[in-house]
């Protein structure tokens, strides 16, 4: 999978390319406009990573650009303007998605994943995780074989452990991911420990694995060994 | 009252003053100098008189009008000339009528005898009683006139003021941004004018800049925190840390969480000062609000506060859908956020307003600083205290008003949309 970052900021640029790279993406990376229209015209990426605010251009021609080169890669977008109307012309111009800095890198990585996996199974996508499998079309989980019921919340948070499997995972960055910002940082560390409890307990009685650890202090880490 | 108006007030107090005094005096001269020459001429007469007894018998053609009393007097009664204003009954007009009368004696051989000489006043008091009317009839022609100028002056010499009063009141800074000058030919106008241009000229610029500063600064602080967010995702991908190292960690992200969310609402403020939220379109507010509070139901929950939702809304509501949505998103917040355990939240929506009540502990500030930006209860970990003023300046912005009640233990805001 290869995966394309714009963003002009070297710090930013280096720790999506470092995160996403121990996910086993193929990372490739541009610091400003031109460089990033060399790229696109060379290469077809999987997915794309677009800052709006470029040296040399904005973003929203670079998915134009993207766009009329017919790549099928997904696109997001990157912003530090949390601007509806930018995420509306971003949505309207073909991005698939959009993220507002700061975000954390647990977010963008399980947000690539998505968006490569409803691109390259058509609707028929399935992921499977040792023993849990699951089928994101109609949110249906089953372990063993044997389907099992979850919660919203709880479904939501299998899949974003999943996505970052092996990752430690901080307790914002699942706050933010189940709640976005309506929720308040100290009430929703307990409102998590309530979901992944529930989680962990439904898992388990199904007959999975104990994926779940608790990294003191920080969050989680979902891992198969 | 109108600088003019009240000028003019003085000066016709003043007029009317002077009129009265003026009036009085007029009136007390008239009167003397009427009655000397009343008097002058009665005297006249009876000196003509006197002298006409001489040679002439008394009685016998010396009766000349009804106005003359000649009477035989004895020696005792007699006096010095005496002038004096007497009432006497008219049959005819059937009423008293002023009569001027002097009474003289006057010795004609051995005889005393008494003459008395009237005059009617009738024709002096008609002139004296003229004074009067002909003196507020002038005030009256005095006052018109200036009514009729003060018109005319309002109307041009101080037109040019009220057209720079009428644009000081309607001056916005976002879309009046600069009072132009215009020129007059009162000098005082024409100052007033420049300054207000380079007055204006001078606040949009500093506006200019101080928007421009703060969200730009807001802006800019996303990046920095960006960074610091990832590194500490990486970091904690490390397998070599102590939990110390670990706790610490973990209160940077609390750190960095909540400058996150102050400067995004700092940034929301910015924004909405800058007036990027005028697209407007039609929101169901009842939806809207449900849907905030399913999406707080955790919190709502965990405190276990009892909810009453009533919506009574029908229409929608023409309004800006992400300021109508963080207005309510923030009262509803608050409500939990400041509540108590077991504790109860009210909510009203009809198509007027909103109004949401609930029970909380008591302010430890007054109640008019609640909108302040960083006002905050001590007491409530977490809250970078922007929540209000966010909602007040949205209220603003959407000239919706929201009051602030407290009473009996229950904290009460209402929207009027």
């Amino acid at each position: 999978m290869k995966v394309l970052i714009i963003e002009d900021e070297k710090e930013l640029r280096y720790d999506m390319v470092s995160y996403l790279s121990q996910e086993g993406f193929l990372c490739e990376s541009a610091k400003n406009y031109s460089e990033a229209i060399d790229k696109i015209g060379v290469y077809e990426y999987d997915c794309y990573v677009v800052d709006i605010m470029l040296p040399g251009g904005t973003g929203l021609d670079l998915v134009k650009a993207i766009k009329s080169q017919k790549h099928q890669g997904g696109i997001i977008i990157v912003s530090a303007k949390n601007s509806i109307e930018d995420k509306i012309v971003g949505l309207e111009i073909g991005s698939d998605d959009y993220l507002t800095k700061p975000f954390h890198l647990s977010e963008l990585n399980a947000r690539i994943k998505s968006i490569i996996r409803r691109r390259s199974f058509n609707g028929n996508n399935e992921i499977q995780f040792n023993e849990i499998r699951i089928l994101p079309d109609s949110r249906q989980v089953y372990i063993n074989g044997k389907e099992i019921a979850l919660t919203a919340k709880e479904y939501d948070l299998l899949l974003f452990f999943i996505a970052n499997k092996g990752r430690v995972i901080p307790k914002d960055s699942i706050a933010e991911h189940l709640w976005g910002d309506y929720m308040d940082q100290a009430d929703s560390f307990d409102f998590i420990y309530t979901h992944i409890k529930n989680l962990r307990r439904k898992l388990v009685q199904q007959g999975a694995k104990d994926y779940l650890n608790t990294v003191y202090g920080i969050g989680y880490k979902f891992q198969s060994e | 009252m109108k600088l003019l108006q009240r000028t003019t007030l003085y000066y016709l107090l003043y007029s009317l003053f002077i009129f009265g005094i003026g009036t009085i005096l007029f009136y007390i001269f008239i009167k003397v100098i009427l009655l000397d020459g009343i008097d002058e001429a009665i005297h006249q007469e009876k000196v003509q008189l006197v002298a006409n007894l001489n040679y002439e018998k008394i009685g016998e053609g010396l009766q000349p009008s009804k106005d003359v009393l000649i009477m035989p007097a004895r020696e005792a009664e007699v006096e010095k000339d005496k002038y004096k204003t007497i009432p006497i009954y008219d049959s005819l007009s059937k009423e008293y009528v002023d009569y001027r009368q002097l009474t003289s004696y006057h010795k004609n051989e051995a005889n005393w005898y008494k003459v008395t000489i009237r005059q009617p006043l009738a024709e002096a008091e008609s002139l004296l009683n003229s004074i009067l009317p002909v003196e507020i009839g002038l005030f009256l022609i005095l006052l018109g006139g200036v009514l009729l100028m003060n018109r005319f002056i309002l109307a041009k010499i101080w037109q040019p003021f009220y057209v720079l009063l009428d644009k000081l009141k309607k001056y916005n800074l976002e879309t009046t941004k600069i009072i132009p000058y215009e020129s007059t030919d009162i000098i005082e106008f024409r100052d007033l004018n420049i300054n207000v241009e380079k007055m204006t000229e001078r606040i949009y610029k500093d506006f200019l800049t101080q928007k421009e500063f703060n969200e730009n600064s807001s802006h800019e602080m996303q990046t920095p925190l960006a960074i610091i967010k990832n590194k500490l995702e990486l970091i904690i991908q490390s397998k070599n840390l102590t939990e110390q190292e670990m706790i610490h960690i973990q209160s940077i992200f609390s750190a960095v969480k909540r400058l996150t969310l102050l400067n995004k609402g700092l940034l929301l403020l910015s924004k909405i000062e800058n007036r990027q939220f005028t697209q407007k379109e039609n929101v169901n507010l009842g939806e809207l609000l449900q849907s905030i509070f399913n999406l707080l139901e955790e919190q709502i929950n965990d405190k276990n506060i009892s909810t009453e939702i009533e919506i009574k809304s029908k229409d929608k509501l023409l309004t800006n859908r992400v300021l109508i949505e963080g207005l309510f998103n923030n009262l509803v917040s608050n409500s939990i956020k400041h509540n108590v355990q077991n504790g109860k939240i009210m909510a009203e929506l009809t198509d007027k307003h909103f109004i949401i009540t609930n029970t909380g502990t008591q302010l430890n500030f007054p109640a008019d600083e609640m909108f302040e930006r960083f006002r905050k209860d001590s007491a409530v970990e977490n809250s970078v205290g922007l929540g209000l003023s966010i909602v007040k300046k949205i209220c603003d912005f959407l000239d919706y008003k929201i009051i602030y009640i407290h009473q009996d233990g229950l904290h009460t805001l209402v929207v009027n949309f």
